[in-house]
């Protein structure tokens, strides 16, 4: 999280990979790293397009338990880029 | 692809910045529905539709009177494209109800032409050819006076008579077809439109002559001017129009014509 918090305002792009490695998801389905931190990180730098990519792709599974986190990618992007959160519904 | 999000909360924020489809399409309650659903100008169709599947019929009526509230104009057309939709779901009549609340018929006449091929109910029948008449639709209350036989003739004469339309076709078909001769020659007397009692007879039904002539002596109409009329008819059921007049004592008044009928024969 040091790294990715370091590398994000250097090179969002890398990091956005970063961070989808160190969430993969392991046997039972967890991501290795929680993706609020990461989202939060994201964040803290207003990154939304990276918070955006990274959501999409980590929420894939559209599981039930991650809610917040589908709540959370429309906020983002209704509030900065209406047309993104439109593709979203 | 994303369905366990906070659909209210998502709602919220798509309504702050003027997304009313996609708000309307996460709001749970009603109340807030019935509010982002008044921003029709930027809610897509099918939108709309798809929001009102969710609705009872109570929920649906009072939406749908809001939209027409807001706008009856605009919004007329739409509502009548929902309830035509949901008409298995939205009674016809508290449909009509709403339409026509706001004195907008473009809407109303709308739904009319849909629900109409699935209805036997002389109401709704009868409010279809109110409406027509009203937007001086004629041919089309002469084409469902003539076409169809669920609505009730009486209800329909009292209107077409009273609302003294332009277009006196319908209501001649109507008293033809269901027999109120003495009543339409009497209303046309009346109302001083002689042409039509000739463009009836000469036209519709030179049979209906007995009854038609019979009727005019009753309201002591000028005989010149029964008998001009009678002079233009040659072919009539002459034992009826025989009987007609020798009730009222006027007899004579035929001979001339018997006359020429009997020429005509030899």
């Amino acid at each position: 999280m040091k790294i990715l918090r370091a590398m994000i305002p250097i090179n969002p792009q890398a990091a956005l990979k970063l961070a989808q490695m160190i969430s993969v998801r392991d046997a039972t389905g967890n991501p290795k790293t929680p993706l609020e931190g990461i989202v939060s990180v994201f964040l803290e730098f207003h990154k939304i397009q990276e918070t955006t990519a990274f959501l999409l792709e980590a929420l894939k599974g559209n599981l039930a338990h991650e809610g917040h986190l589908q709540t959370k990618l429309f906020q983002i992007n209704i509030q900065s880029n209406p047309n993104v959160a439109e593709g979203i519904f | 692809m994303c369905t366990h999000y906070d659909r209210d909360a998502v709602a919220k924020l798509c309504e702050q910045v003027g997304m009313y489809g996609r708000a309307l399409q996460n709001y749970q309650s009603v109340e807030n529905s019935k509010r982002v659903m008044l921003n029709t100008h930027v809610i897509q169709p099918d939108i709309m539709v798809e929001f009102f599947g969710r609705l009872n019929e109570e929920d649906s009526l009072t939406c749908l009177y809001e939209l027409m509230r807001s706008n009856p104009r605009t919004n007329g057309p739409l509502c009548a494209d929902i309830a035509v939709k949901y008409s298995n779901k939205i009674d016809a009549k508290k449909s009509i109800t709403v339409l026509e609340s706001f004195g907008v018929n473009d809407g109303l006449l709308q739904f009319l032409c849909n629900v109409l091929p699935h209805t036997d109910d002389a109401d709704i029948y009868f409010k279809y050819i109110e409406t027509c008449a009203r937007l001086n639709r004629f041919t089309d209350v002469e084409k469902v006076i003539k076409e169809t036989s669920y609505y009730d003739p009486v209800r329909v004469r009292d209107f077409l008579m009273e609302g003294k339309f332009a277009d006196p076709r319908p209501l001649i078909y109507l008293c033809d077809m269901h027999h109120f001769i003495e009543d339409l020659t009497k209303y046309l007397y009346q109302t001083k439109q002689q042409k039509c009692i000739e463009i009836y007879l000469f036209k519709v039904n030179s049979s209906a002559a007995p009854k038609v002539l019979g009727t005019l002596l009753n309201l002591d109409c000028d005989e010149n001017y029964i008998r001009q009329l009678l002079n233009s008819i040659r072919i009539t059921p002459i034992p009826e129009l025989v009987e007609e007049f020798e009730n009222r004592g006027k007899l004579r008044m035929l001979t001339a014509w018997l006359e020429a009928r009997y020429e005509e024969r030899s």
